[in-house]
């Protein structure tokens, strides 16, 4: 029954952490699971490897096929996909922290469809991929300004924060497709795809962006995580313990929409990744914060699981990779609603 | 010399002004808050001492005049040295969803920790320290939303008070407590005062409980500072009258000794 935890700290108490080991469990089960699923990303496929067949490839010693099927077209998926996985769900995390409510995520909000225009305004506007994350990040961060602006009220009235954030998404979807409209055909049936969210075209570029972005900004949200916690407070709770919260905020804004709008940039606006990542995090640690090491786990291994069904189609005609987090994502949020026994749209 | 070093105020309104819109729910307010002692804010509904409470409290922005915490202007001070000195307990906090009691007092430990000291040793002794003096260790590994609502109250005053500072103020404490659960929790805070030398200033209600339990009292009408004093200076036929536009008769508390208010 005891929550147990540990204080790491070191000589001099000049680091000093908190351990819960529930925490350190349920993180490391989560990085077990997502591990063996990466093996099965690399293993399993038209061209079927075996993890022998792996090891060699990984080791240089198979033969070409095996070795260009690993190094140019599963790795890079996995990588993207658990990366792109772990952005969208800490964005997702992030923002629920900051509005206290789990359905106040990018994707819920509109902030993805911002990103998604955006990406798709640089590409018609020929910018390529150079421009696109910068696109895909003014994008988001115009959408959150427009959806925070039209709910203001001597504050922020949070019911009318999430209405508006639809309203401002079916807009801006509406504004994708005509931005569709305009590309020539063969873009625009890629752009389709994209816009469900897909990885089957990541570039090495969008690649490595991913990386780097889940390589700077998940330490950032994970020592940042004590504020996000905190910010869960009352606004005057908060403020007498001391804290910042305009320039706290206005922070985790941008950390969140960069993370969401880097996510979208390379795989599109992914459903539900956002949205599922933290309630179920917060549900598994038993605890009131969104973990970053946990969303971030959990958002890779929805993604991972949804590419791996959509490149393999046991069941389909290869469907874009966001069908899939749809498929997994929207009875969450259904039996998220049921369950909330007072509803924030209500 | 002594003496005057001794009774030095740790908080003080120097000539605040507070306004909604046009009107001046402070007016030129100044008042110092006797180290030490359990102070009770009193008046009538809407007559500025939640407002009072509040500004000293820094959750409230001042149209003129200051407000000085140890001697400093409590705006020129940082805000995170500030909630080192000062505990605030503003009136019914919301907690976040799905929190548990611990997690919650640990809270109250946010002045002292940053990026690279996010948890210590003594953040846990501060937090088991005040579960202890509130009572409350049996609940924590409880959810917070599962409590009843004096049970909530006490899990918020062990978050002020594991926040380990002199000088607490609470808004209203006991609103929508019953009156053994409002006992109780004056009972806690004189505790607070007399084991941590604490200086705790409350706006209460209860005119009968505030005189049973402080040693310090502030009436307000409208905006304005009608009487400061003890119990006994207070409350008196004169001021509840002028206060609360009440005919009441005063008698001795046959429990307390203090006076108690009989409506007439």
């Amino acid at each position: 029954m005891s929550a147990s935890v540990w204080v790491l700290r070191s000589a001099g108490n000049m680091f000093s952490f908190r351990v819960r080991q529930r925490s350190l469990f349920v993180i490391a089960t989560l990085g077990a699971i997502v591990a063996c699923f990466a093996l099965l990303f690399l293993t399993v496929g038209s061209y079927q490897l075996g993890l022998h067949g792996l090891w060699k490839a990984l080791t240089l010693k198979a033969d070409i096929y095996a070795q260009v099927v690993v190094f140019d077209v599963r790795l890079p998926r996995l990588l993207s996909a658990i990366c792109v996985g772990a952005l969208l769900a800490m964005s997702g995390a992030v923002f629920q922290s900051l509005f206290r409510n789990p359905l106040a995520s990018p994707d819920i909000l509109g902030f993805n469809a911002g990103a998604a225009s955006g990406a798709l305004a640089s590409i018609l506007f020929g910018g390529g991929t150079t421009y696109l994350v910068g696109s895909a990040i003014a994008g988001g961060l115009a959408a959150a300004a427009l959806v925070l602006w039209l709910s203001w009220q001597n504050g922020l009235i949070l019911n009318r924060m999430i209405l508006m954030g639809l309203c401002v998404g079916f807009a801006l979807v509406a504004l994708s497709d005509l931005l569709m409209s305009k590309l020539d055909i063969e873009l625009a049936s890629e752009a389709a795809k994209w816009l469900i969210g897909s990885l089957a075209s990541v570039s090495p570029a969008q690649m490595w962006l991913a990386i780097g972005a889940t390589v700077v900004f998940f330490p950032a949200a994970w020592f940042l995580q004590m504020w996000l916690d905190a910010l869960q407070l009352d606004d005057d709770v908060a403020t007498s313990l001391g804290l910042q919260l305009k320039a706290l905020r206005l922070a985790n804004v941008i950390l969140g929409v960069s993370m969401a709008a880097i996510g979208v940039a390379v795989a599109g606006p992914l459903p539900f990744v956002a949205f599922i990542g933290g309630p179920l995090a917060q549900r598994l640690l038993r605890t009131a914060s969104y973990s970053m090491g946990a969303s971030a786990l959990l958002g890779a291994f929805i993604v991972l699981v949804s590419d791996f069904l959509s490149r393999n189609d046991y069941l389909f005609l290869h469907l874009p990779t966001g069908v899939f987090t749809a498929f997994i994502g929207a009875p969450y949020l259904i039996w998220h609603l049921k369950k909330q026994s007072r509803g924030p749209l209500s | 010399m002594l003496d005057a070093i001794a009774s030095k105020t740790s908080l003080e309104a120097h000539d605040i002004t507070l306004s909604y819109g046009e009107n001046a729910v402070l007016d030129q307010f100044s008042l110092s808050i006797p180290r030490g002692e359990l102070t009770v804010i009193l008046g009538p509904n809407a007559c500025g001492k939640s407002s009072l409470l509040r500004a000293f409290a820094r959750l409230l922005p001042l149209k003129s005049g200051s407000v000085s915490l140890n001697g400093k202007n409590i705006r020129k001070q940082r805000s995170k040295d500030v909630a080192q000195q000062m505990a605030v307990l503003p009136q019914m906090p919301q907690a976040p969803e799905g929190i548990l009691v611990r997690e919650l007092v640990g809270r109250g430990r946010l002045p002292y920790q940053s990026i690279l000291r996010q948890w210590s040793l003594e953040d846990a002794r501060a937090v088991d320290d005040a579960l202890e003096l509130t009572g409350i260790q049996d609940l924590a590994e409880r959810e917070f939303a599962a409590l009843s609502g004096g049970q909530r109250q006490r899990v918020w005053i062990a978050m002020a008070l594991a926040q380990d500072t002199k000088l607490m103020l609470l808004d209203e404490p006991t609103t929508f407590l019953d009156l053994t659960h409002q006992i109780e929790l004056l009972e806690l805070l004189r505790r607070c005062k007399q084991e941590r030398g604490a200086t705790i200033v409350a706006v209460l209600h209860d005119i009968n409980l505030a005189a049973r339990y402080a040693d310090h009292l502030i009436l307000m009408r409208s905006g304005a500072l009608l009487k400061t004093g003890t119990p006994e200076q207070v409350i008196t036929e004169a001021n509840m009258k002028a206060a609360f536009s009440l005919n009441a008769h005063i008698i001795k508390d046959p429990v307390g000794g203090g006076p108690l208010v009989v409506p007439c």
